[in-house]
């Protein structure tokens, strides 16, 4: 308990003064009591020192977020143009759980912005089942290709992660895709040949066609001459 | 008396259309997953998961003959999925302590509606159908049950 009494009521003070004779015009003489004891004095400088102290400390927390914020927000802007740049920002919000402040609108855009990274990953584990699926069907082309079409950022765990490296660096299935390619590339080659050939054709015999008319109309413009003479 | 299935609807499509800011929606929320209790460990069984969350959905019901009493968590490793808490315990503020019959009188794309799925994720769009799904379900078992 504190008090400001210093262990003696002034009533108690004032009737041994009275008692003494110290009296200032006839009334007893009022104890010249400190404002307050030394142990309130400390209390106090506790008190101002909690209350200055939670304040700063609440201002470097603030900032701190802040900064924490400022950083992932960097990084997730960034992977618009480097996808590869999602995981260190995902990895970034994921380390401001731990901050002190959080305002309403840092909370919303950390929750908006790891659920749009995992709607990425949900994005590519799907693309992850078909091409095991294609694996499962012995299509590894397909799978291949599934695979190397994906150029978002690699966001699968560990182990996914490994099949799908597996998949796309595959030299079996690369010289399997190049083949095909260079099949198909054969095949529209020669496909192209035998269409330009077929054209030339067709205008010869066009061509063919016309001088055989004109032949024909030249004759019988001879023989009507023929006829008129 | 406790306010009807349609009374807490109106009350929530009300507070949807008070929202002029786009982030009203997700304070609204946050707010929500902040109140929400969660639920007892002991619950958190593997049967109660929502299938189709990207974080670890519980759904716990309890039918007392007459109404469904639902317990819900969300758990996500060491993120804090507040939004997606916050959706289940929307859900909630709409199903619980209802009887099987006034849980399936309700349009399933109330929440559609009132504009909820504008701007929500993919994942968590899904997540919220399939918690959507799941009530249904133990509605339909539960009203099949207490006719019986």
């Amino acid at each position: 308990m504190f008090s400001f009494l210093n262990g003696k009521s002034p009533f108690d003070e004032a009737e041994e003064k009275l008692e003494a004779g110290e009296t200032v015009n006839g009334r007893p003489k009022l104890p010249q009591a400190p404002i307050m004891g030394w142990q309130d004095g400390v209390f106090l400088l506790v008190l101002v020192g909690l209350i200055v102290g939670g304040y700063y400390y609440y201002q470097y927390a603030k900032q701190n977020s802040a900064d924490s914020f400022a950083k992932c927000d960097a990084m997730y802007v960034a992977a618009a143009t480097d996808a590869a740049k999602y995981v260190e920002a995902e990895a970034c919000y994921n380390e401001t759980w731990d901050l002190g402040f959080v305002s309403d609108t840092m909370e919303i855009l950390r929750q908006e912005r790891l659920g749009a990274i995992e709607d990425l990953r949900n994005h590519q584990k799907d693309l992850y089942a078909d091409a095991m699926g294609a694996m499962a069907a012995k299509d590894s082309v397909a799978a291949y290709n599934i695979v190397n079409e994906y150029k978002g950022p690699m966001l699968l765990n560990q182990s996914d992660r490994k099949d799908w490296n597996n998949i796309a660096n595959s030299e079996a299935v690369k010289a399997c895709v190049a083949a095909a390619a260079a099949r198909a590339d054969s095949i529209a080659r020669e496909k192209a040949i035998a269409d330009s050939l077929a054209q030339v054709a067709a205008e010869l015999r066009a061509k063919a066609v016309a001088d055989s008319i004109e032949k024909a109309n030249k004759k019988l413009a001879r023989k009507k001459r023929k006829k008129a003479e | 008396m406790s306010e009807s299935i349609v009374e807490r609807q109106e009350k929530i499509r009300a507070k949807f259309a008070s929202f002029t800011d786009p982030d009203d929606k997700w304070k609204f929320l946050l707010d929500l997953a902040k109140e929400h209790k969660g639920m007892d460990a002991a619950l958190k069984a593997e049967k109660f998961i929502i299938q189709g969350c990207a974080s670890t959905m519980y759904l716990v019901p309890k039918f007392d003959g007459v109404k469904i009493h639902f317990e819900m968590d969300v758990e996500g490793g060491t993120t804090n999925p507040l939004i997606s808490r916050g959706l289940g315990a929307l859900a909630l503020q709409v199903f619980n302590d209802m009887t099987p019959a006034d849980i399936l009188s309700v349009d399933p794309t109330f929440f559609q509606k009132i504009g909820l799925n504008v701007g929500l994720s993919p994942t968590r769009s899904n997540g919220f159908a399939s918690l959507l799904k799941q009530i249904y379900l133990y509605a339909r078992v539960f009203d099949a049950l207490s006719k019986k």
